[in-house]
């Protein structure tokens, strides 16, 4: 089974936005925010192609994302802000409240079976 | 119905002076005796209604507190707010009854503002300097001050579109400007703050005194104070322009602030914290006292009016539209700073300090204020502010009442200063101590009638009910800052020194004067120049409500 | 049919006010400007939804009853959300909290809270948003992707806009950009630095450095060659006006707070050659309302905490994520928010453990769990009031069309008195 180690970061992308004022049961939140970026040398070495499922697993969690392709460093996977992204993200005791939400370590996995 | 009974009253816009006399309240005014006993034919006549009577036998009965200056509500006083969570902690104030809690001290929650100036005896309070941008901002906050009736004054003397009237010459449309801009931002009056320093700012540069350039304008200072008292005469406000002169806390403010009022040239202007711009040049000190000077320029010049801006020791907040002066504050704290340009119209910065009484500078700013209100001889003109929070909290008045009322404790204190300091001061050479009347006048009777609030400051019959019932204490600061009881609108509200209700007052609003309507020349260009647009500038009368429309002049 | 002008979006900080709104039939028909965020706001119809609790169909006055019961019978009752609603009933979310003696938090923690730590700590150069359009000639994203989350922001406010001493728009302004991730607002900038994650303290630490003249040891900072910051710091310094415009890439990354302080300490450094001024790029449309609510009425920006009777303030301690994921709140008042959503998993799953209350227009999937659930009048479209725009210039609410269920600040009123009646039955 293939995996990639990296950092995971989230963020908003206008789709996901959209999708929020469409609302959180519409397709294209739900959508936009089970899918994984990631660049192209990681998904080669992944074997995936665009809209394979991979799983991405933090210190907090584990979920599976469809996977595509974007301008990113190999070292970094982007998922947009979502229910799925934060069963990744974390709470970390002695900040200022503010949870891990960016700069995790992850790994990134390609499961041959393709079960979600 | 309210009677208060056998109180040494204090009224000096009515002549009293300490008499006994009683006093009458029905439907939150002040009325003669015979119209609250029900003998007349006026507002309790027939009612049957039994007064609720206050034995006032040996207090001291004066009408409620009025300040002139003091920053309470806006944006610049809720960054001082996010500056001090240090500050707040040390003071918390629980939620007592119905009465909401909060945090003080130097800059207080909402909630806590408005106790606290009733629990002083104050009922009528103006926010210093609004930008008309965010003054929904300033209102929402000042519906949130209980105890108390607010107004705002109004920034003006960094208005892209009023230095450019006054480039243009167009005085019409600078009255026609200062009208919208009262009337749909809610403004009580004109405030100017280093006029013209603001515009220069843009480039992190100031102007220096009354003739320097401004940038991307033909004009100066000089022209544009020149202007908004003009403006200001001609709509004949209730209050005169309230100025923030140039160079203020710099050696040369006393000179400029001389100049400045010779501009006035018999017109009316208010100066405010004059202690600030008081200052003169010293070898070898950051400055020294200009206060005589100023003092014997005011004695003599029955237009001019000030209020003091004194300050007290310890922790404060300086907060001003003038925000080059407070970069130049950030430079000798070198602590917390926040800078802000509101497009368009103004600026600000909030600098927190401490003033001690062991620093030459410290000690000459508080000894420069006691100065001024010892050497100004008529109270009618010269009021009692620390420009809260910049010299000092507002908490701090019944203090600086003592400090006047009390040479001996006044020279107690002074002993204790930094000695180059009081060496190069007058104070010591002072004898006048306050009276009881002049303390009304200062606190009361002077600022309401300068702002023109007829209803305000007095206890004549038709004047508000809001009054102060002191215990005379020979200690004048636990007298002031314990009333035994406080009437708001005709209600008992503080008793003791504690607040027992809170009550909601009103808006303060000038009765402005009929003008043309400017959005023909005004929205195309503000469409330009703005990001919001010109409905959303514009804030619905009824956000004003409950208001009190102000006569002019 | 009634057409509106002017009409301000709420969904993001940006609160674009330029915007027309047809009305018929207590229905928005079309709606011209706005973004595809704002366009889908405003056209999407309201759904159709019921008050309910645990699940079952039932009266505004059963649900706030049993939102009332719940509140006032829980030992550490937690309020939170507020960032999407007015500030009048963001206020009543304060009023209730204080008679509750609850901890009470807004988004502001989970998003632009360490930046107002920051803020707290040194104080801001800042300016709202005309300045940056009319003046700003030299303009630094760090952390944030307004292509993405403020569409209309270049447009309108940063970078095409056209203003007073900008009249060419872009060509007048150097865009210098700085992201982990070459986002769309990366591509578009002159200069673009890209920072290894979690480096963003020592990366505005070299660009300090450079940009007061001092020498620096080493090649690359955080992952960006000393050339770079070189030019960078350069175009800073070179600035008439300048403006340093940052989003969570800043306060989410490790540092939190100190890459915030940091990027403030530029600015006021770069006031000392010229003006420069700081704009946190907030996300919601009113979570600068609600920082500015809170302060003004406990003197703290979020994170507050009432079990006392008088506010007290503490972020990582009365902070929603953190009292959550400790398990000390034991009962939550959602407004306007969506945390089952957009907390971390631990958070999230402890919401899902507690009786909830939430307040929304929107059947959320907070709302899912929750055990009682109003819903609200949608602020900025049934439901009027005030928003703070992320300069803190605020801006009217208007209603548009007519709800048949009240606003949030109604809402909150009906259970503050509920909770008075049960805290003295």
């Amino acid at each position: 089974m293939a995996q990639v180690e990296a950092v995971l970061i989230t963020g908003r992308t206008v789709k996901q936005g959209v999708g929020l004022a469409q609302g959180k049961r519409s397709d294209l939140y739900r959508q936009e925010t089970g899918c994984v970026e990631l660049s192209a040398a990681a998904m080669a070495e992944l074997g995936a192609a665009p809209g394979d499922v991979v799983t991405v697993s933090t210190e907090y969690g584990t979920a599976a994302f469809a996977c595509r392709p974007a301008d990113l460093p190999n070292s970094i996977v982007f998922i947009p802000y979502g229910p799925p992204a934060n069963e990744l993200t974390g709470h970390v005791a002695g900040r200022s409240g503010m949870p891990a939400f960016k700069g995790i370590g992850c790994t990134v996995r390609r499961d041959d079976s393709g079960c979600v | 119905m309210l009677h208060i009974v056998g109180g040494n009253v204090y009224d000096p816009a009515n002549g009293v002076n300490g008499e006994v006399r009683d006093i009458y309240v029905s439907g939150g005014k002040i009325c003669d005796g015979e119209c609250a006993l029900g003998v007349g034919a006026g507002v309790g006549a027939g009612t049957g209604q039994r007064a609720e009577a206050i034995d006032a036998r040996g207090m001291v009965v004066m009408a409620g507190g009025v300040d002139l200056h003091s920053h309470i509500a806006g944006p610049k006083i809720n960054v001082g707010r996010t500056l001090c969570p240090g500050d707040h902690r040390m003071d918390p104030v629980p939620r007592s009854g119905s009465m909401r809690g909060g945090v003080g001290h130097i800059v207080p929650s909402t909630f806590v503002i408005g106790r606290r100036y009733a629990e002083m005896g104050y009922t009528t309070v103006m926010e210093a300097a609004g930008p008309p941008m965010e003054a929904r901002h300033v209102h929402e906050e000042l519906d949130d001050i209980p105890m108390l009736d607010t107004g705002m004054l109004l920034l003006m003397g960094n208005n892209h579109f009023v230095l450019s009237l006054i480039d243009a010459g167009d005085r019409e449309r600078l009255a026609d400007y200062v009208v919208f801009l009262l009337g749909s931002t809610g403004g009580y009056g004109i405030k100017a703050v280093n006029p013209g320093g603001g515009v220069n700012w843009r480039r992190r540069g100031n102007v220096g005194g009354l003739d320097d350039e401004i940038d991307g304008h033909q004009i100066t200072p000089r022209h544009i104070i020149d202007a908004l008292i003009d403006v200001n005469e001609e709509l004949r406000l209730p209050h005169p322009l309230h100025l923030h002169c140039n160079n203020l806390g710099q050696p040369t403010s006393a000179q400029t602030t001389l100049e400045t009022m010779r501009l006035a040239d018999g017109r009316p202007l208010h100066i405010t914290h004059l202690q600030f711009n008081a200052y003169g040049p010293k070898k070898g000190a950051p400055f020294a006292s200009g206060a005589q000077a100023l003092a014997d320029y005011v004695n003599t010049h029955p237009n001019i009016s000030v209020d003091v801006g004194q300050v007290v020791f310890g922790p404060a907040v300086t907060m001003t539209g003038d925000a080059p002066f407070q970069h130049s504050m950030l430079k000798l704290t070198r602590d917390r700073w926040t800078n802000k340009e509101i497009e368009m119209e103004t600026q600000s910065g909030v600098v927190p300090i401490a003033y001690s009484k062991n620093t030459y500078a410290g000690a000459t700013q508080w000894l420069i204020g006691l100065e001024l209100f010892l050497l100004l001889e008529d109270p009618w003109r010269a009021y009692l502010t620390t420009d809260s929070p910049n010299g000092g909290p507002f908490t701090a008045y019944p203090w600086v009442i003592r400090l006047l009322m009390d040479r001996s404790y006044r020279e107690e204190v002074a002993k204790t200063v930094n000695k180059k300091a009081l060496e190069a001061s007058c104070l010591l050479e002072l004898t006048r101590e306050y009276t009881l009347r002049e303390i009304a006048i200062i606190t009361r009777a002077g600022p309401a009638a300068r702002l023109g609030l007829r209803n305000k400051g007095h206890l004549g019959a038709g004047a508000d009910a809001d009054i102060a019932v002191y215990d005379p204490c020979s200690d004048r600061e636990a007298m002031f800052s314990r009333p035994r009881y406080v009437i708001k609108g005709g209600q008992v509200v503080v008793r003791d020194g504690q607040a027992i209700q809170e009550c909601f007052g009103r808006r303060l609003l000038p009765d402005l004067p009929a003008r043309d309507d400017v959005a023909s020349w005004l929205a195309p260009q503000f469409a330009q120049l703005y990001t919001i647009s010109f409905d959303n500038y514009r804030i619905d009368r009824e956000r004003f409500e409950p208001c009190e429309v102000v006569p002019c002049r | 049919m009634a057409a509106y002008e002017g009409v301000v979006c709420s969904f993001c900080g940006s609160l674009c006010d330029d915007i027309t709104v047809q009305v018929e039939n207590n229905a928005i028909v079309s709606m011209t400007g706005g973004c595809a965020i704002g366009r889908n706001r405003f056209m999407s119809p309201p759904e159709a939804n019921v008050p309910l609790v645990r699940g079952c169909e039932t009266s505004l006055q059963e649900a706030v009853d049993a939102a009332a019961r719940i509140l006032s019978s829980a030992r550490y009752p937690l309020v939170y959300g507020l960032s999407s609603t007015t500030t009048e009933a963001q206020a009543a979310a304060v009023r209730l909290a204080e008679t509750l003696g609850a901890s009470i938090d807004s988004t502001s923690s989970v998003c632009h809270g360490p930046g107002t730590v920051a803020r707290q700590m040194l104080g801001i150069p800042t300016c709202t948003l005309g300045e940056v359009r009319n003046r700003a000639d030299v303009v630094l994203f760090w952390g944030c992707n307004p292509v993405e989350a403020h569409p209309r922001h270049f447009s309108r406010y940063s970078v095409q806009a056209r203003g007073w001493k900008t009249p060419d728009g872009r060509r007048n302004r150097t865009v210098i950009a700085v992201d982990v991730r070459k986002t769309l607002t990366a591509k578009t900038a002159d200069i673009f630095l890209q920072v290894e994650p979690n480096s963003d303290f020592e990366v505005l630490t070299a660009l300090r450095a450079l940009t007061n003249g001092a020498s620096l040891e080493g090649d690359t900072f955080g992952g960006v060659p000393r050339s770079q910051l070189a030019q960078a710091a350069e175009a800073l310094r070179g600035a008439k006006y300048g403006v340093i415009l940052f989003g969570m890439g800043l306060t989410m990354s490790s540092g939190c707070q100190h890459n915030v302080y940091q990027a403030l300490m530029l600015a006021r450094d770069l006031n000392d050659y010229t003006a420069f001024a700081v704009i946190p790029m907030r996300g919601h449309g009113n979570v600068a309302g609600a920082e500015a609510v809170m302060t003004w009425l406990t003197g703290y920006p979020f994170a507050v905490n009432f079990s006392r009777g008088y506010p007290r303030y503490s972020p990582g301690e009365f902070s929603a994520v953190d009292l959550l994921a400790r398990g000390e709140a034991d009962a939550a008042l959602v407004v306007a928010s969506d945390p089952a959503a957009t907390f971390p998993a631990v958070a999230a799953a402890r919401l899902r453990q507690i009786p909830m209350v939430v307040v929304d227009p929107q059947f959320s999937t907070t709302a899912q769990v929750a055990q009682v659930y109003i819903p609200s009048a949608t602020a900025g479209i049934a439901a009027g009031g005030t928003a703070y725009r992320m300069d803190g210039v605020p801006l009217p609410l208007r209603r548009l069309v007519d709800s048949e269920y009240p606003s949030d600040q109604r809402i909150l009123n009906l259970i503050e008195q509920g909770v008075r009646e049960c805290f003295t039955s």
